[in-house]
């Protein structure tokens, strides 16, 4: 089944033609690699799925709606998590309080229940912390849990953005180059979470640039130039693509591992 | 002693004034030089209620303060779209509006002969005229601030304006309205200036523009930034520091001629060295970035 559909998506920015006509569609419970050399487009893609900045043209339908028009926010409610290329987490904050954000809802958080907190209120509280905590479990991050993000190591804050996209139980979850910087064994650990959300039920596309963990965890692999679909298919597939390789090696890019 | 503790009455008025703009400033981060425009709303909505409606300033008190909230919310809007610098330039150029509204319909406000002849708040009977009773009322006032913004920022909701100050873009993708939030935050602090005006106005019982000009907005500023951004305790601290302390210089002989002008320059040239020694105040956890 289809849970996400980009149709004929076309974004400028000043004369820049960042992505152009550019479809495709995931599959539910997949796992799903969007790839390309420096400036193709893909965090474009992200940014224009999750509502961030509006298409010229195109439309994306998630679960067969379509939520071209949404309120960013709205978006994230509606199903769709992700995280940024440049880590982006609430670092004058604390771990756990990272997490507890992304999973309070709009009642929680309302100003009625700041000013005159209820009863049921503060036992949903507690609630979410013990779900917080079993986030923090997953990604190994409890111990951390009263430290300031900033103070994290570059691999935890990785993770920690993946567990605060996670807090707010997305059928879709974005990921943007979440391997960037990581040392081998956090690489794996990635890899091993992303597999066990896909084990899960979670769709996951993501944007990488280690061709061998793109071959390796994807089951199907969307390759962009400038802003053009290339070539999409079975990893055995695109390693062959003669555009794919001449994109790569071609192009002068440094981009490809 | 009376004069004691009028200043404390005074103070108490920036305390609310100071707290209040830190909920948008300190907790939020959302810059704003206007803040003086919604205590003059407070205090001459609040005047003109009781003046020309004969409300009793104790219902008074919160018609202006919604008044000035109603307000902070026509203000949180741009903030939907402005951001940064822009939506400082835009509280400021609210300041002005206020202020030259307050000053030059004078059909409604008397212009720059100001408003005289406010009523007192009275209890049974008794009138809260002396700087002694007035200082309860606001006191009190003061203390209930304290504890509603305290709940304010220490709740969920509070949890959401400071993740809106640390990356607003993240707060939208854990799926926060961060436009609802902002405008709630304009219309909080708008109600609590409102609330201070409306204190101050029935308390001195004259009002006229002069005490609400762009000056004394960036005065809330920096006794708010003194005391520390994101820390109200900081800004109870900073108002009874910043007001005491430029009244002891009548004490040792300034006239007040010289006195008023050389208050405005020590709040400027404190300004300038907090920003250059310590951005994040006397006691605050976060600064301009
Ligand atoms: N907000 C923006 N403003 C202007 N140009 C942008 C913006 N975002 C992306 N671009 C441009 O669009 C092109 C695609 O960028 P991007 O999507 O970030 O590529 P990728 O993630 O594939 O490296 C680049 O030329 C980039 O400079
Ligand atoms: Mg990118």
């Amino acid at each position: 089944m289809e849970i996400l559909r980009i149709d004929n998506l076309t974004k400028h920015f000043n004369g820049v033609t960042a992505l152009d006509g550019l479809s495709f569609s995931i599959e539910k419970g997949t796992i799903n690699a969007l790839i390309g050399p420096n400036g193709a487009g893909k965090t474009t893609v992200f940014n224009i799925i999750s509502g961030l900045i509006k298409p010229d043209g195109g439309a994306i339908h998630l679960n067969g709606i379509d939520i071209t028009s949404f309120a960013p926010h709205r978006i994230a409610r509606s199903g769709i998590g992700r995280t940024f290329q440049i880590i982006r987490l609430f670092s004058g904050m604390t771990v756990l309080e990272n997490i507890l954000l992304a999973l309070c809802n709009k009642r929680h958080e309302s100003l009625f229940a700041a000013i005159l907190p209820s009863r049921a209120i503060r036992e949903a509280e507690a609630r979410t912390a013990e779900k917080a905590l079993e986030l923090l479990e997953l990604v190994n991050l409890f111990a951390k849990k009263d430290a300031r993000a900033r103070n994290l190591s570059h691999g935890q804050r990785r993770l920690l953005e993946i567990a605060r996209a996670l807090a707010l139980d997305p059928s879709l979850l974005l990921l943007d180059e979440p391997m960037a910087g990581l040392f081998p064994e956090t690489a794996a650990e990635m890899r091993s979470i992303i597999r066990r959300l896909c084990d899960c039920g979670k769709t996951i596309l993501f944007i990488e640039h280690d061709m061998k963990t793109v071959m390796d965890i994807s089951g199907h692999i969307i390759v962009l130039n400038y802003g053009r679909k290339i070539a999409e298919g079975a990893p055995h597939r695109i390693r062959n693509e003669p555009l794919v390789i001449e994109a790569y090696l071609g192009g002068g890019s440094h981009a490809a591992a | 002693m009376e004069y004691f503790l009028h200043i404390l009455v005074i103070t108490g008025i920036y305390a609310i004034l100071a707290a209040s703009l830190n909920l948008i400033v300190g907790y939020t981060g959302l810059p704003s030089l206007g803040h003086a425009a919604f205590s003059c709303i407070g205090a001459y909505a609040s005047a003109l209620l009781s003046l020309r409606l004969g409300v009793s300033p104790w219902l008074a008190l919160p018609l202006a303060a919604g008044v000035a909230a109603g307000i902070g919310a026509l203000v949180g809007l741009p903030a939907l779209r402005i951001t940064g610098d822009y939506l400082a330039l835009t509280t400021f150029g609210l300041g002005l509006i206020v202020y030259s509204i307050a000053l030059n319909w004078a059909e409604l406000t008397e212009g720059p002969m100001g408003l005289a002849g406010i009523p007192a708040f009275a209890v049974a009977g008794f009138q809260l005229s002396s700087a002694g009773s007035y200082l309860v009322l606001v006191a009190v006032m003061a203390a209930l601030t304290y504890v509603v913004l305290g709940r304010i920022v220490d709740s969920p909701f509070g949890r959401v304006l400071r993740a809106i100050r640390e990356d607003e873009t993240a707060t939208i993708t854990m799926g926060k309205d961060v436009a609802r939030y902002k405008i709630m935050v304009f219309i909080v602090g708008a109600f609590f200036a409102g609330v201070a005006g409306s204190l101050y106005a029935h308390y001195i019982t004259y009002i006229d523009p002069s005490s609400f000009t762009v000056m004394e907005s960036i005065t809330i500023l920096v006794i708010t930034v003194f005391g520390g951004l994101g820390n109200m305790t900081g800004s109870f601290i900073g108002a009874a520091v910043l007001i005491v302390f430029p009244e002891t210089l009548r004490f040792i002989g300034i006239p007040s001629t010289v006195a008023a002008p050389l208050r405005q320059m020590f709040y400027g040239l404190l300004l300038i060295l907090l920003m250059v020694l310590r951005p994040q105040g006397i006691i605050g956890n976060y600064h301009f970035k």
